[in-house]
């Protein structure tokens, strides 16, 4: 069974953009999974029911696990593989001959779960973990301009790392919105009196992607400008 | 304690309670963001502490404020004395009575709201969202900076956006948005 994995950070910032109805039309559209690591359970849900403020988001995700949108999954038998990640990652960046802990348990646990299953993608829309996959040296540098500090890279402990997860591959909610857009799954707010209105597409494209980028995703003006561009010229709806 | 947190956090707490005297919290703001660099390495509890201490400081150390609140005077000097307490603490290297002293901080600042309906815990709160947001600057992901500063990643993730990321590194937008389309057969 084809499965897509989301950490916490996607969940959250779809919630928070009111957009987890496109969740429906996208998992009939990829005809597999899209599973949550039972492990961040009491990030997403318990700590959203606990606050006034995002209690009514943290309900609309129990919903999407009811509906079967979205399914937790056990992660337990995975703690240990998981801290063994950990030491990994978290070695990898030194300042000052001090390791530097850049990623949480629940974000490892994600790319272990996505590994271990073979999921065809997992969706985090942090910015550290997929630097971290995708261009550690990058993340170096970063991290040598926050600090403006010498920050070293263990070359030995990313080559552990990069063994086993430099597959594993990333999308964010951005693009699953992109391609729920695609699917027709926004034009609700395209309708002007029961028809589509092709001349807001433009609108929607910018203030779906704004709103990711305000709320919750790791998304720079670039690449919005470069998404919107792209979409346009690709999609045959403009 | 690490020799460098020590030291950091002393100069800060001079600072503090000059700043604090003299009701600059523009300063004050300033200062809640020194030991920041030293949480975002050590992330340690106790440059953490002392950073949000100092910023939820910022927030009350206005004048105005102080003397609206009935004993405004004596919750000043109160701050004041437990700001050269942990001073002092920290030089002879107790660092129960110098974390006793920062909690004492907060427990003055948390008598606020009793005594002018000020929603202490919301600034406390906020507090550690901007605080967190300095650390998820220097490239601490956003979940462990949200266990480190004791808030949830819904807090954090909701103020984040207000973070201008220049930087996007990795896969370019456009592949990824590729590759999306591919594993969705769209």
């Amino acid at each position: 069974m084809r499965s897509i994995i989301f950490d916490s950070s996607a969940v959250i910032t779809l919630a928070m953009n009111n957009l987890l109805f496109v969740l429906e039309p996208l998992r009939k559209k990829f005809g597999g999974v899209f599973y949550i690591p039972s492990s961040v359970k009491a990030e997403i849900i318990d700590s959203g029911l606990a606050s006034n403020r995002f209690r009514l988001e943290a309900l609309q995700i129990l919903a999407e696990v009811e509906k079967g949108n979205l399914v937790f999954y056990d992660d337990s038998p995975l703690i240990q593989e998981t801290k063994a990640l950990e030491s990994v990652v978290n070695t990898i960046f030194t300042v000052n001959d001090h390791s530097l802990t850049v990623l949480h348990a629940g974000e490892i646990g994600a790319l272990v779960l996505a590994r271990t299953i073979g999921a065809d993608a997992v969706v985090i829309d942090e910015r550290t973990t997929r630097l971290v996959i995708e261009s550690p040296t990058f993340l170096r540098k970063i991290l040598q301009a926050r600090f403006h500090s010498r920050v070293s890279l263990m070359t030995d402990r990313l080559r552990q790392f990069q063994q086993k997860y430099s597959l594993v591959r990333v999308i964010r909610s951005t693009e699953l919105a992109l391609v729920a857009y695609e699917l027709g799954a926004l034009d609700t707010y395209l309708l002007r009196g029961q028809k589509i209105n092709d001349s807001l597409r433009h609108d929607l494209l910018e203030g779906v992607l704004w709103a990711l980028r305000i709320r919750g995703c790791s998304l720079s003006e670039t690449e919005i400008d470069e998404l919107v561009a792209f979409e346009e010229k690709t999609t045959s709806k403009v | 304690m690490e020799k460098a947190i020590k030291g950091d956090i002393l100069s800060v707490l001079q600072g503090v309670r000059l700043a604090f005297q003299r009701h600059d919290s523009a300063e004050l703001k300033r200062l809640s963001n020194m030991t920041i660099h030293d949480a975002s390495i050590f992330q340690d509890q106790d440059s953490i502490s002392a950073a949000i201490a100092v910023y939820s400081l910022s927030k009350v150390s206005d004048r105005f404020l102080l003397s609206a609140v009935s004993r405004g005077d004596q919750i000043e000097r109160k701050i004041l004395d437990l700001l050269g307490k942990c001073s002092v603490a920290l030089r002879k290297d107790d660092l129960m009575l110098y974390r006793r002293c920062i909690k004492g901080i907060f427990q003055v600042l948390g008598s606020f709201e009793k005594k002018f309906g000020l929603y202490m815990t919301e600034v406390l709160t906020q507090a550690r969202v901007k605080k967190g947001s300095k650390l998820y600057e220097h490239g601490i992901s956003a979940a462990q900076t949200a266990s480190l500063l004791g808030i949830s990643q819904w807090e954090l993730r909701n103020y984040l956006g207000a973070v201008r990321e220049k930087e996007h590194g990795g896969v370019s937008a456009v592949d990824r948005l590729s590759f999306a389309r591919k594993i969705f057969g769209a």
